[in-house]
């Protein structure tokens, strides 16, 4: 026969200040966890939204980042008017060349770190539909006129709507901030790439982005590319391509998550391991008794490790909850563009799943040892005990 | 000193609980004292600086490149002895996980103002005779095996560095830290002049100038004012320069990783408040159980403060054996974490890493202090005890 579950929850609450400390425990090492792969689903949803799956992006062939690419004008007009790219209202290809540069700026704290700076043309506003303008205005062709990703604003000093930088000897007046939905693009500095090009003493481009008709195609479409051994070029899903420049960083944040996560996970056990024999060598009485009216060492057993997964789940839980204000908090990391990308942590469903797993992973491992102890109680002598 | 026996007992009487929360300790304690090292490996890479040496590169970012030309024009100025161009190369030898930085430098010059590289004389001789001499770190010659005179290709991923394919490479001589110097041992030096005519002739030949100067001062109180006159100088070209301090210049590069440093640093306190609950769990418990003993002891003529030392010194003990524990598992693994697959693509530029006496004693002072934190809660309750309610008690 099974003891019901109100036994344990009671009697947890009959030793309520041990077991909150055991449950803090379980609590940390869960709130760490999330928060770690929060940091890395964060970074990961945010280069991955930077991509459409409508859109290929063409890169010099072997190039690692836009920042070690280039191609030639001549190329790139060549590319545009392919039949595979889809075109606008006007009958003009949906094709955005772009160039890509980096420059060193001020962090509100202190620190320099390296920004994308990207010369578009007006159609990179139809070719990546999220960008969206929330203050100011665009900026307009022929003059040293920059737009600025939302978190740029945020994160650096003196860059604002209204200011201006000075690069290559000019002033760039800011007349626009831009969000993208948090995506790699709110890291970034637009201005006009013909305006651009001259200034930064860079001819062509680093990269084209088109909308592609049936985006299935980018797979032949590459294909051709590397037929032509005039071009020495590649195109990849758009998406894909940003989401492969995540793969190192997130892969790392990933790893440091399941290393303090095991370390502290072991911890936080024997923490847990310790409550669980007290209450154990506190109960002996109790189990005698129980035992003595003919429940098993079996039920025993059980119910002894249902109470130690109960205690791990309310751990779970509550880290759970600390590690829920993390959510949407602004963090960066360096891309692959030798620039840093801002992201928002993103606690997913699946950052806290992960977490409640290991919680009641700890609940069954810190629970089986002091559970057995209880199951092998002596009947007669628990009973004789004071 | 004669009740250290009594504690002893104590801590042996339930020996699976003392044993696990020493366990516990211990992996807590590993864990800062590994994030402790890595953060002082980062900030080591600062320290290496010399307050005599300053950087030029391109005021916009190190993306670009400055010409050549600028070089005596540097040189000109005055408190200013040596200037040596350096180029980070890109360089991947094998494959991108077994990347390490490699650097195109202006070897007369450059390591006349890094005395802090040893190389063997002759080879050193050796490696400024060829031209397609490379010098490595003995961190990278032991990982991967370079010997003297082994030969070895590299091709950049910078598109501008591949024009003529990968360059090849002889090893003329490997380098290790002068003694009592600061030196990273991680990284491979080739001749600037090299790669310069590996480029020179291609469409992209003019793009090739030096990313950076490397610039030694006379008197490094001066520093600060060359590097403005530098970047003055240069204010009405065509390119403009930004001067700063090696140490700022490489400390920008740990900017680049992001909030790196914050978030080791969150990890270890939520570490240390976790050994704090397991810690103060064990000693409440401890305490609990013995409560009529307390008051037995008190009934006897121990004082309270000496009853509540007792236990304070019982919580020190499992701080003792908790941090040295801890700390000797760092000593013995973290050399080795650059090894496993994940951390290693983390701290791939720290291929020795070993756990300094300075962060040692931090950990084991956090570990011990700790402890004690964790004993005071249960200790004053002991302090503060009547007799006769503990008496009463089951």
């Amino acid at each position: 026969m099974a003891l019901p579950l109100s036994y344990n929850i009671r009697s947890l609450y009959v030793r309520v200040h041990v077991t909150l400390l055991a449950i803090g425990g379980i609590a940390l090492v869960v709130a760490v966890l999330t928060v770690l792969i929060a940091m890395a689903m964060g970074f990961r949803l945010a280069l991955q939204a930077t991509g459409s799956p409508e859109n290929a992006i063409v890169t010099q062939r072997g190039s690692q980042s836009e920042l070690t690419s280039g191609m030639s004008r001549e190329n790139a007009n060549v590319l545009s008017v392919n039949e595979r790219v889809q075109r606008n209202a006007e009958g003009q290809p949906l094709a955005s060349p772009e160039m890509v540069v980096v420059a060193a700026m001020v962090r509100n704290d202190g620190a320099s770190t390296n920004i994308v700076i990207r010369g578009v043309t007006k159609k990179a506003f139809e070719v990546r539909t999220g960008i969206r303008l929330v203050e100011g205005r665009a900026f307009q062709n022929g003059l040293y006129e920059i737009i600025v990703g939302r978190r740029i604003r945020d994160r650096m000093r003196d860059i604002d709507l209204g200011r201006s930088i000075t690069l290559q000897r000019r002033q760039w007046s800011i007349v626009g901030v831009f969000e993208a939905n948090g995506n790699g693009f709110e890291s970034e500095i637009w201005g006009d790439v013909d305006v651009m090009g001259p200034a930064f003493n860079r001819d062509g481009y680093q990269s084209l982005t088109m909308r592609m008709r049936d985006p299935l195609t980018i797979p032949t479409f590459n294909a051709e590319l590397e037929g032509n051994p005039r071009m020495q070029l590649q195109a990849v899903q758009e998406r894909q391509y940003y989401e492969d420049q995540s793969g190192e960083v997130s892969t790392q944040l990933l790893g440091l998550a399941g290393f303090v996560a095991i370390v502290m996970g072991i911890g936080a056990i024997f923490g847990a391991m310790n409550t669980m024999y007290a209450i154990v060598a506190a109960r002996s009485r109790e189990i005698g008794t129980l035992r003595a009216l003919g429940f098993s060492q079996q039920s025993i057993l059980t119910s002894f490790v249902i109470e130690s997964i109960f205690l791990a789940i309310v751990g779970g839980a509550l880290g759970c909850l600390i590690a829920l204000p993390a959510n949407g908090i602004s963090s960066a990391a360096g891309g692959a563009n030798f620039a840093e990308v801002a992201f928002a942590f993103q606690i997913t469903p699946t950052a806290l799943g992960i977490g409640m797993l290991l919680a009641v992973l700890m609940g069954v491992i810190g629970g089986v040892l002091p559970a057995f102890r209880a199951a092998r109680v002596p009947v007669v002598a628990a009973l004789r005990d004071v | 000193m004669k009740h250290i026996p009594y504690i002893l007992k104590h801590l042996r009487r339930n020996w699976v609980r003392t044993a696990s929360t020493v366990a516990g300790m211990a992996l807590c304690i590993f864990l800062i004292c590994t994030l402790q090292t890595v953060l002082d490996a980062l900030s080591k890479t600062t320290e290496e600086a010399n307050p005599s040496r300053i950087v030029t590169r391109h005021a916009v970012s190190l993306v670009f490149n400055m010409p050549m030309a600028y070089k005596p024009r540097i040189q000109a100025l005055p408190g200013i002895e040596r200037v040596a161009a350096a180029n980070w190369f890109g360089g991947v030898y094998r494959d991108m996980k077994d990347f390490f930085p490699n650097f195109a430098v202006e070897s007369a010059d450059y390591f006349a103002m890094f005395p802090e590289y040893q190389i063997p004389e002759d080879d050193y001789q050796a490696y400024l005779q060829d031209m397609r001499g490379a010098l490595i770190g003995r961190d990278i010659a032991e990982k991967y095996g370079f010997a003297v005179g082994d030969q070895f290709q590299m091709e950049s991923f910078i598109p501008t560095y591949r024009v003529s394919g990968p360059l090849e490479f002889i090893v003329r001589g490997i380098y290790d830290a002068a003694p009592n110097q600061n030196a990273s041992l991680g990284m491979m030096f080739f001749h600037y002049k090299y790669l310069y005519e590996s480029i020179q002739g291609s469409s992209v030949g003019n793009d090739a100038g030096p990313g950076t100067f490397y610039v030694k001062v006379t008197n490094p109180d001066q520093a600060a004012t060359i590097g403005q006159t530098i970047d003055a100088n240069f204010e009405n070209s065509d390119v403009q320069t930004k001067t700063e301090a090696e140490g700022t210049f490489l400390s920008s590069f740990i900017a680049l990783t992001g909030n790196l440093v914050a978030l080791l640093n969150g990890i270890g306190l939520a570490v240390a408040f976790t050994i704090l609950l397991v810690t103060a769990n064990t000693m409440s418990m401890a305490v609990r159980e013995r409560q009529k003993e307390i008051a037995v002891l008190k009934t006897l003529g121990f004082s309270s403060s000496l009853v509540m030392s007792l236990i304070l010194t019982e919580a020190l003990a499992l701080g003792v054996l908790g941090g040295g524990l801890g700390i000797l598992i760092a000593q013995g693994l973290v050399a080795n974490l650059a090894n496993l697959p994940f951390m290693g693509l983390a701290l791939g530029n720290f291929p020795s890493l070993t756990v300094s006496p300075v962060v040692a004693s931090l950990t084991f002072i956090a570990a011990v202090s700790l402890a004690l934190l964790a004993g005071l809660v249960p200790a004053i309750g002991a302090y503060r005890a009547r007799i006769t309610e503990m008496l009463r008690l089951t």
